[in-house]
Formats: structure tokens, sequence, C-alpha cells
């Protein structure tokens, strides 16, 4: 038989360490190592940002703190400019939190041999999904039964209205299920594409002849592609971040 | 002449292979069905077209609005940014149903 290494097996988790309770799976996989990865820099960038003694920032700020204190403008000007209404400032931790979260996922993946959470559906879509039901919770906390207005907008016919109200709907169901896919799709579509022309290189190093002076193309191609990577690793926080602002918005002045 | 003999042939001989059970028969519809997926994935990929109009349409925005008044630059480079990413995930979309029926999952 022959045996065929597709490029999307660098997508398996590996248990690490198997434990298992009963039927429940509590295994350390490399998804884990990479979460806990995520913490230790994410605490570490904010810790060493900052004075040893005092705890807190220096007035003519060095490096890192103007790395964290462009974090901190880009997401406060994201939420001043789309949440309309003063009740927005309270979402800042949690937009902040969830930007810091993907960036870092998506980075840590870049590195070669590590493993890319955010390429996985079930990661991104839990994500978004319990942000969708917190979205509605928030909703229908603050206007109750108005929430259903959501779905009619102002000024229009009835009939035009039994037309328009299925259509926002599946609109309205479609988000968190969008908001995952673009970010799941964007991460594994980029690092398949990386594993097929690393394998072109690969398997044109182990030739001879004229062949082997060929190898070196996919390898300089490859550099771009990264830069590419990069870029969209970058992009996708964001645009993850500005979304959920904006349906927050959506949610809280209502249209 | 010879030639759709021969197709008779073939054909009455994997009919009767079929009926009979003798020898395993199911390779043949195996490979056809993994043949139609691959010829499925690459069909899909033609959502990509719309796509790629879609993503310069926003940056030849972004040039002209540029031209019209460069003092905003950051602004518009930021939504354009934006308004790539929402057109990408739209390829992205097609392409993942190429994915899905490349990895032949039968």
């Amino acid at each position: 038989m022959i045996q065929f290494f597709s490029p999307l097996e660098q997508f398996e988790i590996i248990p690490l360490i198997s434990i298992y309770l009963n039927v429940l799976d509590f295994s350390i996989t490399n998804e884990v190592v990479i979460l806990s990865l995520i913490f230790f820099f994410v605490y570490s960038l904010f810790i060493f940002s900052t004075k040893t003694e005092t705890s807190s920032f220096y007035i003519i700020p060095h490096r890192w703190q103007i790395v964290v204190e462009g974090m901190f403008k880009l997401i406060l000007a994201m939420i001043v400019d789309n949440i309309a209404s003063k009740k927005g400032q309270y979402f800042f931790p949690f937009v902040f939190t969830l930007f810091c979260y993907i960036l870092m996922l998506n980075l840590i993946g870049l590195v070669p041999y590590s493993f890319t959470l955010t390429s996985h559906l079930i990661v991104t879509f839990a994500l978004a999904l319990f942000m969708f039901i917190g979205i509605n919770i928030i909703c229908v906390r603050i206007h109750g039964l108005e929430f259903f207005s959501l779905f009619l907008p102002g000024g229009t016919s009835f009939v035009l209205a039994l037309l328009l109200v299925p259509i926002e709907l599946i609109s309205f169901i479609f988000k968190p299920i969008s908001l995952s896919i673009r970010l799941f799709a964007n991460m594994m579509a980029g690092h398949t594409l990386l594993k097929v022309i690393a394998g072109f290189a690969w398997s044109l190093s182990g030739t001879t002849g004229i062949l082997f002076l060929l190898h070196y193309i996919p390898m300089l191609i490859l550099i771009p592609l990264f830069g590419l990577e990069l870029g969209v690793a970058l992009i996708q926080a964001f645009v993850f971040s500005i979304l959920t602002c904006i349906y927050l918005n959506d949610s809280i002045n209502l249209h | 002449m010879l030639k759709i003999v021969c197709d008779i042939f073939f054909l009455i001989l994997i009919l009767l292979n079929t009926i009979s059970c003798k020898h395993n028969t199911f390779y043949f519809f195996f490979m056809l069905v993994q043949a139609a997926q691959k010829l499925g994935a690459g069909l899909s990929t033609s959502g990509l077209a719309g796509a790629g109009i879609g993503i310069g349409f926003i940056f030849a925005a972004l040039l002209l609005s540029f031209a019209r008044n460069p003092s905003i630059k950051d602004d518009l480079f930021r939504y354009a940014i934006l308004g790539f990413a929402l057109t990408e995930a739209i390829a992205l979309f097609a392409l993942m149903i190429s994915f899905f029926n490349f990895i032949s999952i039968i």
C-alpha cells in the first residue's frame, strides 16, 4: 500500500500525557501546551513592560511599553468609533483580551514545528458562539422584549416585512458561523499552502542533477508567503475584534 | 468494430462480477466516487473568481479616495484592510468546500 502523507497532517492533536477518568478525557495534548504558552507570553508582556518596584508604567515609554500602549489605543479607538454610547466602555477589557488572545494564537502558529490552535474549527466556533450568546443576553437585558425589533427595520410595509424578517433571521444566525469560519479558513488555508510548497522543496531536494538546483525556487517563494501569513495573522485578529464591536453596537443600540 | 466488441465484453464481465459477488468489485465504484470527489474539488474553486474581483474593487476605491483626500490615509487604510478581510472570507468559504471534497472521506 502506498502511504500518502497529506499536508493536512500538521493539524493533528497529539496527546502527550493521557489522563482518562472513565469517559472524560483530560489528557495533556499539544493544544494544552500552546495554551499555557500563550498565558505565559501575554502575562510577561504586560508585566515586563512596567517598573519592577512599583509596577507602573514609565512616563517616557520604552520599547515594550510602546507596544502595549499601541494595542490599548487601537482597541480603545475601535470601541469609541463603533459603539455609539457611553456603555461601550464597559466592554473594553473583553475586546482587549479577545484581541490579545487571537493575536497570540495566530502568531505562535507561525513558529516552525508549532501548532496553530485557531486552525481548528471547534476552537474558533466555541469562541464565536459564546460571544454571540453573551451579546444576545446583553441585548435582552437592556431592551427586554424589544429585542425582536432587530429583525424588522422601521418603516416597511406589511408585505415587505413578511419577506424581510426571514432574511434578517438568517443573516442573524449566520453571524457567529461566518465569524468563526473566516478565522478558521484563513489560518488553515495559509498553513496548508505553506506545507504544500515546503513539500515541493523537500521532494526536489531529494533528487540529483539539475532538479536539485531547482529546489531553491520553492524555498524562495516561501519567504513572501510567510510574510503574507504574518499579515493575515494580524489582520484576522483585528477583524475579529472589530466585528465583535460592531455586533455589540447592533445589540446595545438597536439599529 | 473490434473495439466495440471488447467494450461490450468488459461491460458484461463487470456486470457478472457485480451480480455474483465473487470478487470484490466495489473497488470500481470506490475509485469512481473518489475521482468524482477530486473533480468536484476542482470545480468548487471557481467561486474564487468573484472574490478576486471584489478585492480589486476595494483597493481601487482606496486609491480613488486617497487621491481625493490624502490627509486621512490611516483611516482609509484601516477600512480597506477590514473590507479586504471580509471579502477574503467569502473566497475561503468556497475554498473550504474544495478542501472537504479533496480529502476523500469515503
